[in-house]
């Protein structure tokens, strides 16, 4: 397609839709409006209608001008590493990865709500059904997802970032009920391929959050607790649905994992797994498990508190700066969100409260190649100390925030932008998470009582 | 484990099959090979040969300067001095008139400084993140005027490491800036009291009325004496950097003072009618290259400093980016961006960047494109896109003929500018084109087996006026941009302007 026409493409976008993404004059812009034309932009022009399947996934990069998928490998933002990227290594970005495009999928769930209109739940239907069903390992269970797999929708087939096509985590995956719902048998087997493959040692817990996709392969190595804590979350679910004492057993295996490997050899003790995953699976689990989960989760809080505001004090957290495996003070005020919607936690409050207050007035570091992102959860952590004090000072600067976001990263597209110095469309730094901040504030502003998915899964 | 049941066996081994299957035809699709990137080689010749001959050991102190100007060949100081680049005035090189050059002047390696931290991150070595800050830390603290706290850096002044002083001597050394100094976080890291005085020396030695904000960009340096006349916008951006910074990291009131009293002086300046800014004081002649810099440095030091005076420097920066973006910059034939005109008609007297004729006190497409890119990397104005890839276009087939002594600095511009259109529009086009400019720079500048790049195109000596170390910085974003690294960050090559 030339040039011309792409950009033909796009205007004429722009005029079936009948109004511009930003208004004129510096008005406040319909956030709602925004975030809808987003995902209808990508139901019509952003699934799978290529190579001999048409799986109807989401794409989770895209050319913003022609609104096609890529021919080259465009510029990584800033931040992100080129194996986590949906695509085969130093080639053409094309691949779909539910995982981070999740908040997306939970959007379309939020504008079925909002609008009465069944397409955009239909659209993630159909994208968590297809995957589900196809874009399993049959060896392992496993799913071509998370931080380092996808589903090339040219080419059919599972692929790797890297060299190696391994299994791991990118976030909590909280569209189980819908999974198991829509296909329970693959749900299944992924969570039971979760415990076969990915774990190494079923007696200790020994695990890696790299595990192969096509072939039983676990390994002994890097257990990072926040991983272990996504896989207890996923057994949750799966007991939920299945009643297999399989999940429990699982999940009792990792949690005395990480009991023992939260005490040092000196005595002292270690946060580890985190209260949220834990909270979440003790609410679908039996005791006694379910009051070990949430006593382990009530220690955790205890050792995190005091970190978080550790590190506050030393102003050792960016404000705006994203990066793989470096999150923003705003990722931390919303692990904060998260707890506090689980329990009343008073130093959590405060964290949230004083992180809240830092962003009143901030905007990004000169030259940073800031995320949506960051704005996302700066967004949410404003509507949050909104929420629980009812000071406009949060809501004003979460509107503020909104639109600033908005005429930074849409500028006058459909699709927003993968990062401020990069000009192409890319989930992995948080398009989803923004625009889901947006509905958030679209509420918040006016409002409105739908309940809006929390914007906390981005950890 | 359950016992599995034969059936079951069966089942296991067809899934297995079926998995086999599925890595065969992973494996069927051809992998793309890993780029080329000969560039990093190159750089990191150049920064060891820095490290390993091109700082002070000469005179009766060996401060660990970097020599701004040195012998390709010998790898040792000038003992002559060679003609200057096409565009390069004798009195602001690294040595008196008629003398050799044997001068450090840090301005003049800044980028070199900022590639050096970012080798370090590169390469895990702390060699070059520690002679960077050795240069930084004994220039602060010595080099500097006792009377005026000023630096013997800048457009005209350097230090001598041949009798280890600054020059020119008594009484005629000017102070002024030459390039924003965007160092100045690790400055106050290294030395804070030699940083905070240099700021304060700026603000009292530099700035003719505090009430008025009238200055010169010239200002004697050995003792106080600064008087009003040539207040360059751009000087007063670069001012106006070192207080946001000094500001945040001593809070002392006196900095705010300083950047409000020239803020107001240039919002007072603007035409009731254009709002163009006159070029100096009384100029019937605007600059807006002059004032993009200018609007560069009020938003690079709103982020620095507290509210009302943040969102007024943003307001600044806002009206310069409309009236930039408003002007008929054409690319056209020899077009280029508008950089001056008559500022009450805002038509007339319209002068236009060359693409590569870069020379003292003018600005090149490249050049200006690269202000462009600060204003879209930070304000994400969509006009500013349209002219970062006008710009990029007018480049396209453009090579400098063999008339124009071309400049380091233009092609590092020139490449910086590509790949800027190119991780903005991902049309591999631009990718394309800075690698072909790359290529075209290393087989001008290192035509030879020196690890230093020529001063320009007809030069053989190496001397960092001309932009040796922007050239440098841009070899280094366009390898991290091939290979898509990101965990290091190259520094924006921004700053010539």
């Amino acid at each position: 397609m030339t040039r011309i026409r792409q950009v033909a493409v796009v205007w004429l976008l722009l005029l079936l839709d009948g109004r511009p993404v930003c208004c004129a004059g510096g008005e406040e812009p319909d956030f709602l409006g925004v975030v809808q034309r987003y995902v209808q932009t990508m139901i019509e022009h952003g699934r799978d209608t290529y190579g001999p399947q048409r799986s109807g996934l989401f794409l989770s990069a895209l050319d913003r001008t022609s609104l096609k998928p890529f021919t080259v490998r465009p510029t990584p933002p800033g931040g992100i590493r080129r194996e986590d990227r949906p695509g085969r290594p130093w080639s053409a970005m094309n691949g779909a990865n539910p995982q981070i495009d999740q908040n997306l999928l939970r959007i379309c769930y939020v504008l079925t709500d909002i609008t009465g209109d069944p397409h955009y739940a239909k659209a993630a239907d159909e994208e968590l059904t297809w995957f589900l069903n196809h874009a399993q390992s049959a060896a392992t269970g496993l799913l071509a997802w998370g931080e380092h797999m996808a589903w090339d929708v040219v080419l059919d087939q599972p692929i790797a970032g890297g060299n190696d096509a391994e299994h791991e985590f990118a976030r909590p995956w909280m569209l189980w009920d819908r999974c198991f719902q829509l296909a329970p048998g693959a749900s299944e087997r992924f969570a039971r391929g979760l415990w076969e493959h990915q774990i190494a040692d079923q007696k200790t817990g020994a695990f890696d959050r790299h595990a192969p996709y096509f072939a039983h392969g676990p390994r002994d190595g890097k257990d990072f607790p926040r991983h272990g804590a996504f896989y207890i979350g996923t057994w949750g679910y799966a007991w939920k649905h299945t009643q297999d004492e399989t999940f429990l057993r699982a999940i009792e295996v990792i949690l005395a994992r990480f009991e023992r490997k939260r005490i040092q050899k000196d005595g002292a003790r270690i946060a580890t797994l985190g209260p949220l995953d834990l909270e979440i699976a003790a609410r679908m689990v039996p005791e006694p498990l379910a009051a070990r989960l949430r006593a382990f989760g009530a220690s955790e809080d205890e050792l995190i508190a005091p970190e978080i505001k550790k590190q506050m004090a030393a102003g050792a957290v960016p404000q705006w700066r994203n990066a793989y495996s470096a999150g923003t003070l705003a990722s931390q005020a919303m692990f904060c969100v998260g707890r506090l919607e689980q329990i009343d936690n008073p130093s959590y409050r405060e964290i949230l409260l004083s992180i809240a207050d830092a962003y009143v007035g901030s905007r990004p570091e000169e030259d940073i190649d800031t995320w949506p992102l960051s704005f996302a959860q700066a967004i949410s952590c404003e509507l949050a100390a909104w929420r629980l004090t009812r000071r406009p000072v949060y809501l004003d600067q979460a509107r503020r925030l909104a639109q600033g976001a908005v005429e930074l990263f849409w500028q006058d597209g459909p699709l927003p932008r993968a990062s401020m110095q990069t000009g192409h469309y890319e989930t992995i730094t948080g398009a989803d998470s923004l625009a889901l901040a947006l509905l958030e504030a679209h509420m918040a502003l006016r409002g409105l009582k739908i309940t809006i998915p929390s914007n906390t899964i981005d950890r | 484990m359950k016992k599995r049941s034969e059936a079951g066996i069966m089942r296991f081994s067809l899934l297995v099959l079926f998995g086999l299957t599925l890595c065969a035809r992973a494996a069927e699709v051809p992998k793309a090979p890993v780029p080329p990137s000969p560039y990093l080689p190159l750089v990191y010749r150049y920064a060891d040969a820095m490290l390993q001959h091109g700082r002070d050991t000469c005179g009766p102190q060996s401060t660990g300067l970097f020599l701004s100007a040195l012998d390709r060949g010998g790898l040792k100081p000038l003992a002559d001095r060679p003609p200057a680049p096409a565009g390069i005035r004798e009195g602001d090189r690294v040595g008196l008139t008629s003398e050799p050059l044997a001068g450090a002047n840090p301005q003049h390696d800044e980028n070199l400084l900022r590639l050096l931290y970012t080798l370090s991150e590169l390469s895990g070595k702390s060699g070059y993140r520690d002679a960077a800050d050795t240069e930084l830390k004994w220039f602060l603290q010595n080099a500097a005027s006792s009377s005026t706290h000023l630096l013997p850096w800048g457009e005209h002044m350097f230090w001598n490491v041949l009798v280890d002083a600054p020059q020119p001597p008594q009484p005629r050394g000017v102070h002024e800036f030459f390039r924003p100094w965007m160092l100045w976080d690790r400055c106050f890291d290294l030395a804070p009291e030699a940083s905070e005085r240099f700021s304060l020396g700026l603000w009292k030695h530099q700035i003719a009325d505090p009430a008025t904000g009238a200055f010169n960009r010239h200002a004697p340096f050995w003792t106080h004496g600064p008087v009003d006349g040539m207040d360059f916008p751009r000087h007063a951006g670069f001012y106006i950097r070192t207080w946001a910074v000094a500001w945040s990291r001593t809070k002392n009131p006196e900095f705010l003072r300083a950047i409000e009293s020239l803020l107001r002086r240039f919002e007072g300046k603007r035409h009731p009618q254009t709002g163009l800014i006159e070029l100096i004081s009384g100029s019937p002649t605007a600059h807006v290259g002059l004032t993009l810099s200018l609007a560069i440095d009020c938003d690079g030091a709103a982020h620095r400093v507290p509210e009302p005076l943040a969102s007024r420097l943003r307001a600044f920066a806002d009206r310069e980016d409309s009236i930039f973006c408003s002007l008929p910059h054409d690319f056209q034939g020899n077009g280029g961006f508008v950089v001056s005109l008559d500022k009450a008609s805002a038509k007339g007297g319209v002068t236009v960047s060359p693409l590569w004729d870069a020379r003292y006190g003018g600005m090149t497409t490249a050049q200006v494109g690269m202000m462009c890119v600060a204003r879209y990397d930070n304000a994400c104005k969509a006009k500013y896109l349209e002219l970062i890839t006008a710009a990029a276009d007018a480049y396209g087939n453009s090579l400098p003929d063999e008339s124009v002594d071309a400049w380091p600095m233009t092609f590092g511009h020139a490449i910086s500018l590509q790949l800027a259109a190119w991780r903005h529009t991902a049309r591999p086009v631009y990718m394309d084109r800075a690698r072909a400019l790359a290529d075209a720079a290393i087989a001008r500048f290192w035509a030879d087996n020196s690890p230093l790049p020529a001063a320009s195109v007809k030069s053989r000596h190496y001397e960092t006026i001309t932009g040796a170390d922007t050239l440098a910085l841009a070899l280094v974003e366009l390898h991290l941009q091939i290979l898509h690294i990101t965990a290091v960050r190259c520094p924006p090559n921004t700053i010539d302007r």
